[in-house]
């Protein structure tokens, strides 16, 4: 494109904005003329240089604007929001060639006579209107002359939207009922207005030769006749432009490559005079010292002049929301006032254009939801005006953003109906959340509690995009309600994204960098100490206060270790970083400092590395890696996916508060293990000669029988004089697990918080404040006595077509993790639920079960509810139902028969739960 | 100053039918990389290495305040290590990026008659016709003539 062109569009599209900025201010005050002058000059100039370039459709459009405009600021016109409206609508189209044209090179094809007609009909019934001049231009001169409140800028010059717009008032007060005959008036005013000028005060500041041109007054003049002539066009242009540069010579535009450039140049330059510095130092009497003081300074200077370019004030990209409001205002019928304290805040270039649309979001939101109509607001005893306010300031490197509005604030009855209507919390959970907590939840994905979808807002697109693009900028966002006065949304954003301040880490002796923002905390481990690092099948854990922090060990996430098993010092650092919803630790070798860097983005050969976000250049001039938080904790997120599946579908892992006795002790590789008690036979110590070999498993006699011992690990027998052995009874046979040591009998609940992926264990828990993993004492049993079930299996395979099905009703994810493993051992296939409210959804969803076994203290639902609901339908109502209860007592388990229970066993008796079962099925067949 | 002299060899080229091609050694074959595409030639320094890297990328280095990736020529080209650890550094932009090749060393700025080149024969392993389509017969060497933004984008898009 050519560059004349290209240029044309950058400053069209700028003075656009001033003129949507400038016709909503003049809607307000409408009889502001240095408004009007002002508008009349932008849209004037973007008319002349389309003409200049030959844009005939651009300048078709422009000019009967520009018609509009000129009787406005004659006063023939009034200003009344339906013609701003139009005018506003002829900006748009400009806009929108201008869009086009800046993507094509060309005018796109387009009818605007629409437009046009509708621009010249508002000037219609002016131009009927009889207006004369015959004698005017003489007679107005003269009054300028004697009233001569020329007003005069900075430069000196008049300025000529005011003068202006004092001769055209003069002019229409002394012949309003003559015709304004364009050409007359144009060839007429300008020597007159010559003589104005230079007898006016400011008229020596001019330079001799200076024409009526250079001051600016023909332009205007030529303009106000509203009958351009291509060859005044050309003549004015020049003269328009000069004025402007005068005015905005300050200014100069650069393109951000060039700064871009520039500052990576600084920062090399900080570098060798660090470099320098560090050369010279010690040695304070150095020839170099002054100088280099000098160039320290100038440095420094120099650095921060180069950053100040890209910072760019916030109004910037506040500069359209007067007109999105006021378009607002004018479809809704709302009166609204939009005030904007601290506009002239700085930051960043590249964040001020990640906030805009945010920030746009949330002001058409207290438009559209906020603020109510000017009937309810007067009901309501608050001014018809609602009041949206904006304000942006700095704190603590940090941009804070206010956006507030006096309207009726969040309806949080309303929030909470939703909540519960998208399923994303239960009724009852709903009811328990503060309306702070309520709040919050407007930020949840696909949250909108727009009655109505209107144009504005309310298209499922709502606050959570907002949130989560603040967030990509590593900002917060938070947000006050108070009902019936208002809301506050604030955003807190850094100041810069180029620069960020990262923690520096040693790892296998490679440096990385470790975004601040990201790290909760630093935690020192060695052995011995308070805080060591545990393994749970391999798996790094911390236990930090009261909670199990995955770890992850950086050397092996990036393969820095050729074997993760050998040489591990535990004497290390965990970095806690939480990203989103996870929080997890990264152990470092070593940690360094704090620094400020630079983040640059990494090459696109080296862009498939999830685990880093960038790259940096130090002070040191070594280039290191910037560790990726979401990337790494995507790694974790596969041990928490694991954790969900585990839960079967329950949303997360249900937390037991039972206390059961738990038996502790050591597995065959010392790592720590518990089970609980009520599954534990007996004890006994087994010598090592008593131990027999025989059809490949290690057997020992025991009350008679031929008792199989089994050790965790699968291996055979350590080599010692005698083994410790928990004894496992099942259906009259038993077997013995091997371990290293028996610990303790402790009292304590299980919260499985990581689940395994190990068979033989069910996943890992604090008990006794220790990470220690929970045995799946079904799996050995499968092992040892794994021929006898199979059998079993056989015998009832061939009762049923296909394995019988069961339902089992827990909340407790434990118990559901116990119970069904022994259930499918005893060959039933087994669906389990958390509540009686998924079990009764399986009943609508068609499924059908041999046996139901539910437990009796559930939230919400109870067991005996559930029970009722099962018998009062008849799906289920001829269903065995066995109740599992932890409470006995014989009122419980008369309450448990009356409600259609068909047995009721105490939760822990397995013996008895697969004895009723038995019995069960028996009498069902029979 | 630079551009002036580019723009004359750009003249030079177009006019003649001549390029012209830096020619440096990788193991025992001599490559040619066309002068133009070359940026800067580098001392042997210190590449900072990049865990989970693809194998073809040595690192990192900083070059005046900007990243450039190295690539490390050898593994492309399978041969075995470098037993030189001085390799020196060819840095080229493509894309707004720039990258350097590892090369064992670096010979003469030699011109090429267009004629005197012949496509590289079909029997050479896929990594080295990914790069190189040409061949130059000089007296003594084969020189295959690279084309590094080809090279580039190989690796960009595995």
């Amino acid at each position: 494109m050519d560059d004349l062109l290209q240029e044309f569009i950058a400053e069209a599209t700028e003075n656009l904005a001033v003129i949507d900025q400038e016709l909503v201010r003049l809607e307000q005050h409408p009889n502001d003329t240095e408004i009007l002058g002002n508008i009349f000059r932008l849209v004037h100039t973007v008319k002349g240089t389309c003409g200049f370039l030959g844009l005939s459709r651009l300048e078709k459009v422009a000019h009967s604007g520009e018609n509009v405009l000129g009787k406005f600021r004659d006063g023939e016109l009034e200003v009344t929001p339906d013609a701003v409206t139009v005018i506003l609508e002829c900006i748009d189209r400009i806009r929108e060639i201008l869009a086009a044209l800046e993507e094509s090179g060309s005018e796109p094809e387009g009818n605007d006579s629409a437009l046009i007609t509708s621009l010249d009909k508002l000037i219609d019934p002016a131009a009927s209107a009889p207006a004369k001049v015959a004698e005017a231009p003489k007679a107005e001169t003269k009054e300028t002359d004697k009233n001569s409140g020329m007003t005069v800028n900075e430069f000196g010059a008049p300025i000529a939207a005011e003068l202006l717009a004092e001769l055209e008032a003069a002019g229409v007060d002394l012949d309003a009922d003559e015709p304004v005959e364009s050409e007359a008036v144009a060839n007429t005013e300008s020597p007159n207005l010559e003589t104005a000028v230079s007898d006016a005060p400011s008229s020596s500041s001019l330079p001799e030769s200076s024409s009526v041109d250079d001051a600016g007054f023909p332009p205007a003049g030529g303009d106000s006749s509203g009958e351009d002539k291509g060859s005044e066009q050309k003549a004015v242009e020049p003269a328009t432009q000069k004025r402007e540069s005068a005015v905005a010579a300050s200014s100069l535009r650069i393109n951000v490559d060039v700064l871009e450039n520039l500052m990576t140049l600084v920062s090399e330059l900080v570098l060798a005079r660090n470099q320098l510095l560090q050369m010279v130092r010690g040695y304070d009497d150095h020839e170099f010292a002054v100088p280099l003081q000098l160039l320290s300074h100038i440095t420094t200077d120099l650095q921060e002049g180069v950053m100040q370019t890209r910072m760019q004030p916030i109004g910037n990209a506040w500069s359209k929301l007067p007109r999105i409001v006021r378009d607002l205002s004018v479809a809704s019928g709302k009166k609204i006032d939009l005030v904007m304290d601290g506009a002239e805040t700085e930051l960043d270039r590249q964040i001020l254009d990640l906030i805009k649309d945010p920030l746009t979001h949330m002001v058409r939101n207290s438009a559209d939801h906020g603020l109510e109509d000017p009937e309810e607001r007067l009901t309501a005893g608050k001014p018809e005006t609602g009041k949206i306010r904006l304000n942006a300031f700095h704190e603590g490197g940090h941009i804070i953003i206010e956006i507030s509005d006096d309207g009726r604030g969040l309806n949080t009855d309303r929030i909470r109906a939703k909540i519960v209507e998208k399923e994303i919390l239960t009724e009852s959970a709903a009811a328990g959340l503060s309306d702070q907590q309520v709040q919050q939840y407007i930020f949840h994905p696909g949250f909108s509690t727009a009655e109505k979808i209107t144009n504005v807002s309310g298209r499922g697109v709502g606050m959570d995009v907002v949130r989560t693009n603040i967030e990509q900028i590593n900002g917060s966002i938070d947000l006050r309600s108070v009902k019936g006065e208002g809301t506050t949304v604030t955003i807190k954003i850094p100041l810069t994204l180029a620069i960020i301040s990262a923690l520096l880490v040693k790892c296998a002796s490679e440096r990385f960098a470790i975004p601040q923002f990201s790290v909760l905390e630093l935690v020192r481990t060695a052995p011995n100490s308070e805080h060591q690092i545990e393994y749970i099948n391999k798996n790094a854990v911390l236990h930090l206060r009261n909670q199990l922090l995955p770890l992850i060990r950086l050397d092996e996430l990036l393969g820095l270790v050729e074997n993760g098993e050998q040489d591990r010092s535990e004497d290390a650092f965990v970095v806690v970083t939480k990203t989103g919803n996870s929080t997890f630790g990264i152990v470092v070798d070593q940690v360094f400092d704090t620094e400020e860097i630079v983040v640059k983005p990494t090459s696109p050969v080296l862009r498939g590395i999830r685990q880093f976000s960038g790259n940096t250049i130090l002070g040191d001039g070594s280039v290191i890696m910037i560790l990726d938080p979401n990337g790494i904790a995507a790694e974790v997120g596969e041990i928490e996916s694991k954790l969900n599946s585990k839960a079967d579908g329950s949303k997360g892992t249900s937390v037991d508060d039972k206390k059961v006795p738990l038996l502790l002790f050591k597995g065959d590789s010392d790592e720590a293990m518990a089970v609980p008690l009520v599954l534990v036979a007996r004890l006994e110590d087994i010598a090592n000669k008593d131990v027999e070999h025989s059809g490949g498993y290690d057997l020992v006699q025991y009350r008679g029988t031929l008792m199989p011992l089994v050790t965790m690990s699968g291996n055979g027998l350590p080599d010692r004089d005698s083994h410790p052995v928990l004894v496992f009874s099942d259906r009259g046979r038993q077997f013995g697990l091997v371990v290293n040591e028996v610990v303790d009998i402790v009292e304590d609940k299980i919260d499985i918080e990581m689940p395994s992926n190990r068979d033989g264990t069910l996943g890992s828990a604090v008990i006794n404040g220790r990470a220690t993993n929970v045995l799946d004492s079904e799996y050995y049993i499968h092992k040892a006595l794994g021929d006898a079930h199979a059998n079993h299996s056989k015998v009832l395979n061939a009762n049923f077509t296909g394995r019988p099905k069961t339902l089992l009703v827990d909340d407790s994810s434990f118990f559901r993790s116990l119970i069904s493993p022994l259930l499918s051992v005893e060959g039933w296939d087994v669906t389990s639920v958390s509540s009686a409210k998924d079990a009764l959804a399986l009943r609508d969803a068609g499924e059908n079960f041999e046996l139901i076994i539910s437990d009796i203290d559930m939230p919400e639902v109870d067991g005996f509810d559930f029970a009722a609901s099962v018998r009062n339908d008849d799906r289920w109502g001829a269903t065995p139902l066995i109740a599992l209860s932890a409470q006995a007592g014989s009122q419980n388990i008369e309450r448990a028969h009356t409600v259609g229970f068909t047995d009721y066993v105490a939760k822990n008796d397995r013996e008895g739960l697969l004895r009723s079962i038995r019995s069960i099925m028996s009498s069902e067949a029979a | 100053m630079q551009a002036a002299s580019t723009a004359v060899v750009q003249h030079l080229n177009e006019g003649a039918g001549v390029q012209q091609i830096l020619t440096t050694r990788v193991g025992d074959q001599v490559f040619g990389i066309q002068v133009l595409s070359i940026q800067d030639i580098l001392q042997p320094r210190n590449v900072a290495h990049v865990p989970k890297a693809p194998a073809d990328v040595a690192g990192l280095i900083n070059l005046r305040g900007r990243i450039v990736t190295v690539i490390d020529l050898r593994h492309w080209l399978g041969f075995d290590p470098a037993e030189v650890q001085e390799q020196m550094h060819i840095v080229v932009e493509h894309e707004n990026e720039l990258y350097s090749f590892l090369v064992d060393s670096v010979g003469d700025v030699i011109t090429v008659d267009r004629d005197a080149v012949e496509g590289v024969p079909p029997n050479l392993p896929e990594q080295w016709r990914t790069i190189s389509k040409n061949v130059l017969r000089e007296e003594k060497d084969l020189i295959l003539i690279v084309d590094v933004s080809v090279l580039i984008a190989a690796l960009a898009n595995n």
